[in-house]
Order: structure tokens, then C-alpha cells, then sequence
């Protein structure tokens, strides 16, 4: 018995010091932000509920339709005052239809949502493939990335990113200019079992230059689903 | 003035009715949003699935489980539905600053009812927006049931048709639309109201289809709502009996769009269609005194739209070309079918602060050397656009500069509007027109005016 215990003390010392001893395997920042954004959003077709509060209480509505990484349907269901006020984004093109003009107009990735809340930052859940990716630190539980826009009309140009090492989390952001100068900070937080996954489900944007301007976007439900391709379509967004 | 005001006990009375079918609808909303008719309890499902993907309703179970939680295959061949419900209440007021009185007041409620029908593996959905107005002029009263949207469409895979009383948008470029061909003007209605509000909604098939970076809209109009409809205002020669005369014209086209990956949206159309602009023949009347009658001419348009976002700006530019386009001669009244091309080059920026601002640049020109239309073959307009919204877009101020180049025509618009809560919305237009006797805005040249609008969206 004691000869026995021994053995296996030997043994499980042996592995763990060749555990230790095996050099640890780098991981490329591209397949990081890949893991990140299968965090952040289901690989295939979702659709989900959000909710953009403003820090002074002001509260709208959205259903996102999200169709492969780059086609996305936005509708406003709340307030009253914005309800038809729909969006579509094809790659890195945005239409909205205006209810008041009854019209659909092209818009730019960049104009603003809600508040703190770009356009962009629901309807373009995904950065691979949009960014380039430098892991700028390496601690001992988080990466930070940096992240330099590939494409034109993104809504930001650069990104900072903080991903918890195990989990693949991003943590937290802050979105800078071309320049580097930071626009708006972001955290990542509320993560739950949503769409298949553990997803943050709240994402609170803050303003780098007021710090008392914020907005905040609750996940309130993913869905996967199979989407009609269809409805991404500028002629159906009335 | 007008001669038959309101009277207080006539007015209430009438609000009377229209909150009252106002409540039912709002009554009937509340039962809205994605109810399922007659379904039985349902087993869960390990995977959502999305019933009707058209509308985004679901299933609801009513055994309490998550809507997500219930697949298509739970419910074969049982009749579902689900609707929604809402509506406005409200008043339009117009002043003319000319005449210094009312011109026209407009009590309405707009009723709009959509919904999804699922039987099967079927999805079909279904959209009534409509209006009960009543619009007194100082010539008339009008009391109208009207339909702007009134039918059933069916979602597949890449494509989806629509069949029925609708509205078709197309163009890029905002003052006046030069492309957007597909629906009539009521040309009853004021020419300064929204271009959209003016729209005659027609019977049409409308088949969309989606495919990587190309789209493509069929349309086919083979009833249209009548359309010669002058039968007040312009001249007290224009022989009214014309709409006994009205024939229906087959309309149809299409558009094709590509989106290159530059972000350059490029659709090319052609749509023949019924004249837009009314026309007009010399005749003797009945009485044979010279009248002028109203006539209806084929057209065929062909054009291309594009538009070009980059950072916070957006380049936008329209073209049409009719190659047999109906004009009466400004000097004599002689009817004239000459080409015709219309451009309007327009340019948006939205600053970080909100404020939106556009310029555009808009040309009429008539391929004709004919001396009778010598002054208006050539006619070209710059327009300048700012709409800044403020508070959360609970107040909004838009401006609107057109004038011509080259001629004294100027609109000069100045727009308000603002939600005293969340569901009361009103707009203040003020109009200011400078016309000639000739152009773009030759009509519109007596009529400034000041609009107001209120109305409760429930």
C-alpha cells in the first residue's frame, strides 16, 4: 500500500514537472479574436433582443436579425417616437428607413444609435477579419490586444482590448481614433449562459472625454435561428 | 375664410368618434404582439426556431415555457397568427400666409395593423395601414377612408412577393424626388406636403429577390387608383368632367441594384407608367366654350440611382431619362413629348454633434429647340439641408434651402418638430415660396403657408 502510494506521488509529481517543463504553446492573436468573437456573438444565424439605456434614463428597444458575420437587420421596437426606425448592414454598408420620410437612406457605420451606442457597436459583433490583431501585453491572466482597422468605414479605427486568458472574455476596451486618442471606454460584464454559450450580457459604453455620459446595452436574449435572406434586403425594411 | 368653421359641439362630437375608434384600436393592441389563435400546449424543443422570420413573432406557448423553446415541427399544419396594432390620432392645420386665413384643417386617425400567418410550413404576412379624414378646404369637404398599405406577403428563402395595395420608395437623393416614379401624386392634395404623404398607394405585385450583392424588384400595376384628379384649384379652365374619361394603364418595370465592394450601391431602373405631371389638351366643353381637358399619356422612364457612404459622409446621385416625356408649353399651353433628363447630385455629412447637413444639385433639361419651351428646357436648382435633432430626438429643427440658378424661384422650408411625451408628436412647417411663372416650383408659387400637426401615436 505504501509502495503503492508512493508510485502514484512519483508519478503524478513526474507529469506535472513535465507539465511545467513543456514550453507553453503560443497562441496567435488572430485565433484570440476569433475566440473572442464566438464569445461575444453565436457563429451562425441569431437573433436577439437588446436594450440601450442611457445614464440619464432614457431607454429604447432593438431586435437584431444577424445573418453569417456581415448582414444584419436592426429594428426598433421601443420608444413609440423611434418604433419603424429600422436598419441594415451589409458588410460595411448601413441603410435606415426613416419613418418620418417613409424613405430608406444610406447612412454611415459611424452615426450614432442611441446615446454612446454607434450603429456599429450592435450590429458589427464581430472583429476578426475587420482588424488587425498585436497582442501588445502578456500578463499572467489577460492578454491586451490592440487592434488596427483593415477595412474603411469601420466605426473605429483602433481597439484596445483586455481578454481574460482561460475564458477568452473580453474584459474590457477602450475605442480609439486613427490618432490613438481613446473615444469611449467599454466593459464587458454579466456574463451568462445566452445563445449557446457563456456571453457577456451587458456592455457598458462610457464617454473617454465626460466621464458622466454613458450608455448601457443589455442582451436580453440570443436566439439561434435559421434567417430567411430575405429580410436583408433594403426594399423590406419599411 | 372658411364658410362652414366647426362648431365646438360639432368639433367634440367628432373628436368623440375619433377616440373612440382610437381606444378600440389601442383596446385591440393590447391583445397584439405574436399571440398564437387556438393553440394547444406544446412539448419543448432543444433548439429555437424562428416561425415566422419575416416579422420576428413567435410561437407563444401557453404552457408557460420559453417562446424560444418550441420548434416548427411542434406545430404542423395548425393555423397560427399574430398581430399587431397601433395608430395615430391627430390634426393638420394649414395657414396661408398670403391670404392670411386657414386654408385647410384635417381632423384624421390612421389605423395600422400588421400581422403573420404561419399554416404549416407556410409564412405569410400581412400589413393594413389606413385613414379616416375628414379635409375641409375653403372650396370643399372631403371625408375619406383611404389605404396606404393593404396586403399579403410571402417570405422564401432569398426572394419574397408581395401582392396588393402598397407603396414603393426608390431614390436616393431628398427635395424633390426625381426617381421615385413607381406611385402617383394626389394632386388634390397640398404640393408642399411630404412628397410620401402626397403618394397614391396602387394594386401591385412586387416581387424582391436577394442574391449575394445583387437585388432585383419586379413590379407589375395592372389597377391603378385614379389619378386625374385636378379638380380643384389651378384654373377655372380645366374642364372638370375629364375624370369621367379615365381609363386604366397597365404599369410595370423594374430595378436591379449591385453593391460593389467599394460600398458603391449602384440600381439601375425602367418603369412605364402613367404621366406624372398633369397634362392637359385645349377642347370645347358641352357649352362649347374652350376648356382645357386633362388627358393621360404613356411614359417610359429609364434611369440609375447610386450612393456612396465613406466615414460620415454620403454621396447620393439619381438620373432619369424619358425618352417621350408630356409637358405643357408655359407660354401657350400646347402640349409638347419631348426626352427629357433629370439629375440630382447630392452630398450628406453627419457631424459627431448630430447635426446633419446636405447639399445637392439638381437639373431639369428637355432635349427640344421648340421656341414654346425655349424657357424652361434648361432649368437647374441647388439645395441645401440641415437637420439637427436634439435631446434623444425628442425635438428636432430641420431647414430646407432650393433655389433656382440662374432664375428668382426660392422654397425656403424651416421644420419643427417635437414629442411633448413619449406619444404626442407635433410639427410646425413654415413654407416661404418665391416662384416664377415658369419652373419647378411655378405651381407653388401662392401657396406659403404655415402647417401644423399634431398627433397622439398609440
Amino acid at each position: 500500500m505504501r509502495v503503492q502510494f508512493l508510485t502514484l506521488l512519483t508519478s503524478v509529481f513526474c507529469v506535472a514537472t513535465a507539465a511545467q517543463a513543456k514550453p507553453e504553446e503560443k497562441i496567435s492573436p488572430d485565433t484570440i479574436i476569433q475566440r473572442v468573437d464566438e464569445i461575444r456573438s453565436p457563429k451562425e444565424d441569431f437573433k436577439m433582443m437588446i436594450e440601450v439605456k442611457n445614464n440619464d434614463g432614457d431607454l429604447s428597444t432593438f431586435e437584431v436579425f444577424t445573418k453569417g458575420k456581415d448582414k444584419t437587420l436592426i429594428k426598433t421596437l421601443t420608444p413609440d417616437r423611434d418604433k419603424g426606425r429600422n436598419m441594415l448592414m451589409l458588410g460595411e454598408n448601413m441603410w435606415a428607413f426613416i419613418p418620418n420620410l417613409k424613405r430608406t437612406v444610406r447612412i454611415s457605420l459611424s452615426q450614432k444609435l442611441m446615446g454612446e451606442a454607434a450603429n456599429g457597436d450592435i450590429s458589427r459583433m464581430k472583429w476578426s477579419g475587420d482588424y488587425d490583431a498585436k497582442i501588445e501585453k502578456d500578463e499572467a491572466t489577460i492578454w491586451q490586444l490592440l487592434l488596427t482597422a483593415q477595412k474603411k468605414g469601420l466605426t473605429y479605427d483602433k481597439l484596445i482590448v483586455n481578454v481574460e486568458k482561460n475564458t477568452f472574455h473580453p474584459l474590457s476596451a477602450d475605442y480609439l481614433t486613427k490618432s490613438g486618442d481613446v473615444l469611449k471606454h467599454v466593459t464587458y460584464k454579466a456574463y451568462k449562459d445566452i445563445g449557446g454559450g457563456s456571453r457577456p450580457t451587458e456592455i457598458l459604453i462610457e464617454d473617454a472625454m465626460r466621464k458622466n455620459i454613458s450608455s448601457l446595452i443589455t442582451i436580453k436574449s440570443i436566439t439561434q435561428t435559421t434567417l430567411s435572406e430575405a429580410i436583408f434586403n433594403q426594399n423590406a425594411l419599411n | 375664410m372658411i364658410k362652414n368653421a366647426y362648431t365646438p359641439v360639432l368639433l367634440i362630437c367628432r373628436l368623440f368618434t375619433y377616440l373612440i375608434l382610437c381606444l378600440g384600436f389601442s383596446f385591440a393592441s393590447s391583445f397584439g404582439s405574436s399571440y398564437p389563435v387556438g393553440l394547444p400546449s406544446y412539448k419543448a424543443a432543444d433548439a429555437p426556431v424562428l416561425l415566422v422570420s419575416e416579422n420576428t413573432s413567435y410561437a407563444q406557448p401557453t404552457s408557460g415555457l420559453p417562446e424560444t423553446m418550441i420548434k416548427r415541427e411542434d406545430l404542423p399544419g395548425i393555423p397560427w397568427m399574430s398581430a399587431d396594432c397601433s395608430g395615430e390620432l391627430g390634426y393638420e392645420q394649414n395657414y396661408s400666409l398670403r391670404e392670411h386665413m386657414s386654408t385647410s384643417s384635417r381632423p384624421f386617425v390612421i389605423f395600422n395593423v400588421s400581422g403573420g400567418l404561419n399554416y404549416g410550413k407556410e409564412d405569410y404576412k400581412l400589413s393594413i395601414l389606413g385613414r379616416k379624414e375628414t379635409v375641409k378646404t375653403n372650396r370643399r369637404e372631403r371625408k375619406d377612408w383611404r389605404f396606404d398599405e393593404l396586403w399579403l406577403g410571402k417570405t422564401l428563402e432569398s426572394s419574397r412577393i408581395i401582392i396588393g395595395l402598397q407603396k414603393i420608395t426608390w431614390g436616393e437623393t431628398f427635395g424633390i424626388p426625381i426617381v421615385d416614379i413607381v406611385n402617383h401624386q394626389d394632386n388634390n392634395e397640398h404640393p408642399l406636403n411630404s412628397f410620401e404623404d402626397n403618394k397614391l398607394a396602387s394594386w401591385m405585385i412586387n416581387y424582391q429577390m436577394v442574391t449575394h450583392s445583387w437585388n432585383l424588384q419586379l413590379i407589375a400595376s395592372p389597377w391603378n387608383q385614379q389619378k386625374i384628379a385636378q379638380t380643384e384649384g389651378d384654373s377655372l379652365l380645366i374642364d372638370k368632367s375629364s375624370d369621367h374619361d379615365y381609363r386604366n394603364i397597365f404599369e410595370f418595370g423594374g430595378r436591379i441594384g449591385y453593391l460593389l465592394e467599394n460600398g458603391l450601391d449602384i440600381k439601375a431602373f425602367y418603369y412605364h407608367h402613367e404621366n406624372h405631371f398633369p397634362v392637359f389638351e385645349p377642347t370645347l366643353n358641352s357649352q362649347f366654350f374652350p376648356v382645357l381637358h386633362q388627358v393621360q399619356k404613356e411614359e417610359d422612364s429609364l434611369g440609375v440611382s447610386q450612393s456612396l457612404a465613406f466615414d460620415a459622409s454620403v454621396l447620393r446621385w439619381d438620373l432619369i431619362y424619358m425618352p417621350g416625356f408630356h409637358i405643357n408649353s408655359p407660354i401657350n399651353g400646347r402640349l409638347f413629348k419631348v426626352p427629357r433628363l433629370g439629375s440630382a447630385l447630392g452630398y450628406d455629412y453627419a457631424t459627431d454633434f448630430d447635426l446633419l447637413f446636405g447639399l445637392q444639385l439638381q437639373s431639369e433639361i428637355l432635349s427640344s429647340s421648340h421656341p414654346d419651351l425655349e424657357e424652361i428646357d434648361q432649368l437647374h436648382y441647388f439645395a441645401t439641408q440641415f437637420i439637427y435633432p436634439m435631446s434623444l430626438d425628442r425635438f428636432q429643427i430641420k431647414s430646407v434651402t432650393f433655389f433656382g440658378l440662374g432664375s428668382d424661384e426660392i422654397w425656403q422650408r424651416v421644420e419643427l418638430m417635437f414629442y411633448l411625451f413619449n406619444q404626442v408628436r407635433a410639427d410646425l412647417i413654415w413654407d416661404d415660396i418665391q416662384g416664377d411663372h415658369i419652373g419647378l416650383l411655378s405651381r407653388n408659387r401662392d401657396l406659403d403657408r404655415l402647417y401644423l400637426k399634431i398627433a397622439w401615436q398609440f
